[in-house]
């Protein structure tokens, strides 16, 4: 006990921030409630339910003195037999009551915060990683909703513990006192146990992911173990791991065994305190053998509704803690949708005095040029120099820290943002599918119907229709999680078919033929040209025959527009441009013809 | 037909009995504490008999009447304290014993998995692996824990019928009886469970794999406007998963019924059954409280032990999967004969192999000579990656050999033969920790700062690091997209060279690089392979023309082999291969 009052104090400073943290938990707790359709009906059908058979358990010790005490009347036996399939009933009842309203709130939360996610900049998802955003959906989602049972649960332990103080008082006043005693020593007890159970047991399940993690990693990489010769160190490390959680374990084991010791010792202090003294009470005359079984019951579900009071403590607990996770992420604000209608025009884009920055580092420095329309504009530079990033603002997925992008003389960020999204088709490097088959995949994102005949042409057109053709089920091939079952350059043609298929206004293609294999690339980027007639098209690329055949380019280097014009001028112009160049025939010529 | 039914008989025992060797060879592996333990679980049996069965015997005689008994009252609160307290220590002891185990067959089954051949892994699911090593590698152990304890807790039910009879031979002959067959029926019942949490796994699953994807996919999403869209698609997934839940919800509350009304159905009948036998004077009081005190508690450690057997059950399947695993030959690291010559050609007769029933390579011979760069070239699934990993001794060979110096390699003890190759893989992976650890990676701290410096100055990559705050303690980690795929590649490089291996084995070094990238990425391994017997597998021709010999595969054979200047004119593959790459300029 000492032992744990000092463990107490010395946690005093971390506790104080916990609590700055919990007195606006139920703020948060509410407000998710309110953006989450609430099933009311459903949480006060459970809880009166759970009342009812609350009521019942309390009332049949009562018949269970009175049949002991030799009342046999058919009415005392069959209300007494009533009340038993009663409860049995209720306890059904209130199961499945509670059980519809919390799985309808889980449903209802799930929808408010994944809702949330996918409506939040990109920012702020990207500083999220993909894992977390999940557990915030899944488990968070279930452990947050079970608030409101706890909350049912609580209330009516605490009106047991009353009801059945009070009626023991009637059979003798100092049963009532020795409640009195006992309640509070065992809620203590029991609020110890959970909140170091809770502690140990996320002790174990650090230890367990962290160990998991790691020992993922090396089978993961096992070529790299075998290849370099590191059996015994990963064996060594992977057994440190294997260690820890065995030692965590045993600790929860300690504290688990440590406490039933402490609880058995209660329960029996309850139980030979209700024999013993019973006994006396009985054979002094003062209580009936009836009486003293009713009694008996009473102590028993005394110290089970203590118990349960004092072990709700950790659930609400780590449900606060899911609670604070969610509302971490449903409370940033999302991107404006809401806008300005998109006006028709030329389709040029100009950037003007355009600065950006992902946290500290600053990506794009007071950058400012047009974007002709119906024309094909190129970004070339050395990787890391922005050209990405131009794309994304242009796309709106970021927002310039200084300067505008104007669209028709408008700010293209006062726009309405579905409209102007819909007006762009975006095709970046490392395009991912979906699960499911090709022909889903490539009609993604397009609101109309699309013939078999138009996907069949536009596969020819980016060179990949005898591969489809080749495929057991043609365009219903199921192409796996991601698309797993297709390399990087049959992925990156479906995205580009899917963006071909979509016809927009301004088409932006970030390195869209990187993993294209040399034999297609040129047919590719041909046919992508005719694609690209009319329209407002940037490409980002490392592949000299496309910038070179690009109707205008711009030269991006360390954040800044070094240069920009037509490949001739640049040629004999821009130093930075004719190196990217040469570099590149250089690596293909060199030692050669 | 009877004679296939008796065969199919005769294999289940067949099969059941290789099963129990499997699982004795597994506790022997793992040293199994069978006396320490039988004592322990002896002892809180015991303890468990005194709590659950002489304890309440005593407090019904007390509350009978025999209350004014002082020694009877001081025994029965001193048997209530020696039995909880004893049964601490007993019981943490089990814990450890049972922990312990567990530990140690992790630890086995963890070095099993590391020593296990490439060609094993390729055939277990790599989402399954870990479980493997942290679950289901404890079964063997847990089944004979469990065993155990079914033992313990029968011995304790036996106890409590007996003490039983002897308060009331009709109650108990009928509540007993009663409670172990609504128990079975109940346990029969949460055979149904598993159906339910499976299909809740299952959709959990399914749930967990759409958020995965769409969220690796948001730009996508965002760019094509489809939040509503989505919005919808996830929302059928949320019911289905609520489906699902609730289904263990209803399941739960039946359960719960049936639970109450087994205990209903214990207290109903001792009361009146009680009540009739009072009157007849059939009974005493104190036997009837002693009668409920036990009764109470049976339904309880009834259904637990019917759990436990249910449990017992389930585990076969899972030491199946172990002890099939544990069949499985690990790689032998010593062989006949050290790694004495310090170099030599390495030549590859007639080598021929395949993943699964395709060839891969077909046939393939010639030699790679000490101090050389030999260049492969090919379309890919040409088979260039599978002679690095041949080379590396991954995998054995289906046919043929390969020869150092004189020696079939397979004779050649493999830690030494792997030390003597540096592999850079094609998207050689960086793993978690800082970039000193990456790099001299498998090394067990066994080096010189000076060396790492050098190797990263070979690999072009020092001054990148040297520019972190960190500098080699920076956490990969923490780099996330600031690092490029090239200076990821360079620290891949800089790894491989630190142990000055007299062989360097590169695999697509170069692809996916912007040409800035690409050049400085070159020229560390123009570096690197200086005074290196070196094999180079590249899709670009620019970095093999170079090469003192070049092989070019088609479809896992050689389709010919020379020098640039022999080939560049010979009318066959590698001329129509940079005809295509060269043809515009």
């Amino acid at each position: 006990m000492i032992a744990l009052i000092q463990k107490r104090q010395a946690g005093k400073a971390p506790e104080t921030i916990t609590d700055e943290k919990e007195r606006g938990v139920w703020s948060r707790f509410l407000n998710l409630m309110r953006r989450s359709h609430f099933p009311w009906r459903w949480v006060i059908l459970a809880a009166l339910v759970s009342f009812a058979n609350t009521l019942l358990s309390l009332a049949f010790p009562d018949y269970q003195s009175k049949i002991v005490d030799g009342d046999f009347s058919t009415i005392t036996i069959t209300i007494g037999i009533l009340i038993l399939l009663g409860q049995a009933a209720t306890a059904g009842l209130s199961d499945l009551a509670k059980g519809y309203a919390r799985r309808k709130l889980e449903r209802n939360v799930r929808q408010t915060i994944w809702g949330s996610i996918l409506r939040l900049p990109v920012a702020v998802i990207s500083k999220n990683t993909a894992r977390s955003l999940i557990s915030r959906t899944t488990e968070d989602v279930e452990s947050a909703s079970n608030i409101v049972t706890y909350i049912i649960t609580s209330v009516l332990a605490v009106y047991s513990l009353i009801s059945s103080t009070i009626t023991v008082s009637k059979y003798h006043w100092s049963l009532a006192v020795i409640n009195a005693v006992l309640i509070p020593i065992i809620i203590l007890v029991k609020y110890f146990n959970g909140k170091l159970n809770f502690k140990y047991s996320s002790r174990i399940q650090y230890q367990i992911s962290h160990t998991t993690q790691q020992l993922s990693e090396t089978l993961i990489n096992i070529p790299l173990v075998k290849t370099f010769v590191a059996e015994n160190f990963e064996i060594d490390r992977g057994r440190k791991g294997i260690k820890n959680i065995f030692q965590e374990n045993y600790n929860l084991q300690k504290v688990y065994y440590g406490f039933n010791l402490i609880n058995s010792i209660l329960e029996v202090l309850t139980k030979t305190i209700a024999i013993v003294y019973g006994a006396y009470l009985i054979n002094t005359g003062q209580m009936t053998l009836g009486t003293w079984i009713a009694y008996f019951v009473y102590a028993t579900l005394m110290h089970s509704n203590a118990s349960e009071l004092a072990s709700i403590w950790t659930g609400v607990k780590s449900s606060q803690g899911s609670v604070n996770r969610i509302s971490g992420i449903i409370e940033n604000p999302i991107e404006a949708y809401q806008g300005d209608t998109v006006q028709e025009g030329s389709g040029s884009i100009e950037f003007k005095h355009v600065s950006f920055s992902y946290g500290d580092s600053e990506v794009l420095k007071d950058v400012s040029f047009v974007i002709p329309g119906g024309k094909v504009t190129a970004l070339v530079g050395p990787s890391g120099g922005g050209k990405s990033t131009i794309l994304n603002l242009i796309e709106r997925f970021y927002i310039p820290s200084a300067g505008e992008i104007e669209y028709e003389s408008a700010d293209i960020n006062s726009l309405d943002l579905t409209q102007w999204r819909n007006r762009i088709t975006y095709v970046a490097q490392d395009e991912k599918l979906y699960a499911g088959t090709l022909r889903f995949n490539l009609i993604q994102g397009i609101n109309r119907s699309v013939s078999d005949e138009e996907i069949f042409t536009t596969l020819k057109t980016v060179d990949i229709y005898d591969f489809v053709m080749d495929l057991d089920e043609g365009l219903d091939t199921e192409i796996g999680e991601r698309g797993t079952r297709l390399s990087g350059g049959e992925k990156q043609r479906i995205a580009l078919a899917r963006a071909v298929l979509k016809k927009s206004d301004i088409m932006l293609f970030d390195e869209a033929t990187s993993f294209v294999g040399v034999e297609s690339r040129d047919r590719v980027e041909t046919a992508l040209d005719e694609v690209a007639l009319g329209r407002t098209c940037v490409i980002a690329s490392h592949y000299m025959p496309t910038v070179i055949g690009a109707d205008h380019i711009i030269v991006i280097d360390d954040c800044r527009v070094v240069d920009m014009g037509v490949h001739s001028d640049l040629y004999t112009r821009c130093a930075l441009y004719k190196r990217l160049i040469d570099t590149q025939s250089l690596n293909e010529t060199e030692g050669g013809l | 037909m009877t004679a296939i039914t008796e065969d199919s008989k005769e294999m289940q025992k067949k099969n059941r009995k290789s099963d129990n060797a499997a699982l004795i060879s597994l506790l022997k592996q793992v040293n199994f504490p069978y006396f320490k333990y039988l004592f322990a679980v002896g002892l809180s049996t015991v303890l468990a008999m005194v709590l659950l069965g002489s304890l309440p015997q005593m407090a019904g005689d007390i509350a009978g009447g025999e209350i004014f008994d002082r020694n009877k009252v001081i025994l029965y609160v001193a048997l209530s304290i020696v039995g909880i307290v004893g049964l601490f220590p007993a019981n943490l002891f089990l814990q450890y014993m049972k922990l312990d185990v567990e530990r140690r067959s992790r630890d086995a089954m963890w070095s099993k998995f590391i020593h296990l051949p490439l060609g094993a892994f390729e055939k277990l699911q790599p989402s399954t692996l870990i479980s493997r090593v942290l679950r289901d590698s404890t079964f063997a152990s847990t089944f004979l824990t469990e065993l155990f304890n079914f033992a313990s807790v029968f011995l304790i039910m036996l106890v409590m019928f007996f003490v039983s009879l002897n308060n009331s031979v009709p109650l108990t002959l009928i509540i007993f009886p009663a409670v172990i067959a609504l128990s079975i029926l109940v346990v029969f019942g949460t055979r149904l469970v598993y159906k339910i949490q499976f299909e809740i796994q299952a959709k959990l699953s399914r749930l967990t794999a759409y958020l995965s994807e769409r969220l690796s996919n948001v730009k996508f999403i965002k760019a094509e406007a489809m939040e509503t869209f989505e919005d919808d698609t996830a929302l059928k997934l949320f019911n289905e998963k609520f489906t699902a839940d609730f289904n263990y919800s209803k399941f739960g509350a039946g359960l719960s019924a049936v639970m109450y009304t087994i205990d209903a159905l214990v207290i109903g009948l001792s009361l009146i059954g009680g009540g009739v036998l009072l009157k007849s004077g059939a009974m005493t009081q104190a036997q009837l409280l002693s009668f409920l005190l036990i009764a109470t508690n049976f339904p309880r450690l009834c259904y637990a032990s019917l759990v436990v057997l249910m449990m017992l059950w389930s585990y076969r399947g899972g030491m199946k999967v172990i002890s099939d695993i544990n069949q499985i030959p690990v790689e032998q690291m010593k062989k006949n004969v050290p790694l004495s010559m310090p170099t030599g050609d390495i030549t590859l007769n007639q080598v021929t192999f395949g993943y699964e029933e395709n060839k891969v390579l077909k046939n393939i011979s010639f030699t790679i000579p000490t101090g050389k760069t030999t260049a492969i070239v090919g379309a890919s699934g040409s088979g260039k990656t599978t002679i690095l990993k041949l080379l590396v001794r991954f995998y054995p060979l289906q046919a043929g050999t390969i020869l150092f110096g004189e020696t079939n390699a397979e004779e050649i003890n493999l830690d030494e033969w792997r030390k003597a190759f540096g592999y850079v893989a094609q998207n050689s992976p960086l793993m978690l920790g800082t970039i000193e650890e990456n790099i001299t990676y498998g090394l067990d701290g066994d080096y010189t700062e000076a060396q790492m410096i050098q190797a990263a100055k070979t690999a072009n990559i020092y001054d990148y690091i040297a520019s972190l705050p960190q500098g080699f303690k920076t956490l990969v980690g923490e780099l996330g997209e600031t690092i490029s795929t090239g200076q990821r590649q360079r620290i891949a490089i800089a790894r491989a060279i630190i142990r000055d291996p007299s062989y360097l084995l590169l695999d697509e070094a170069t692809s996916n690089l912007d040409s800035i990238n690409e050049k400085e990425v070159s020229d560390a391994l123009t570096k690197a392979m200086q005074g290196r017997t070196t094999v180079i597998v590249s899709h670009n021709l620019a970095t093999v023309v170079n090469a003192d010999q070049i092989i070019v595969l088609d479809k896992g054979a050689v389709e010919e082999q020379g020098s640039h200047a022999e080939l560049v004119n010979s009318n066959r593959l590698y001329e129509k291969y940079f005809k295509i790459q060269f043809g515009k300029n």
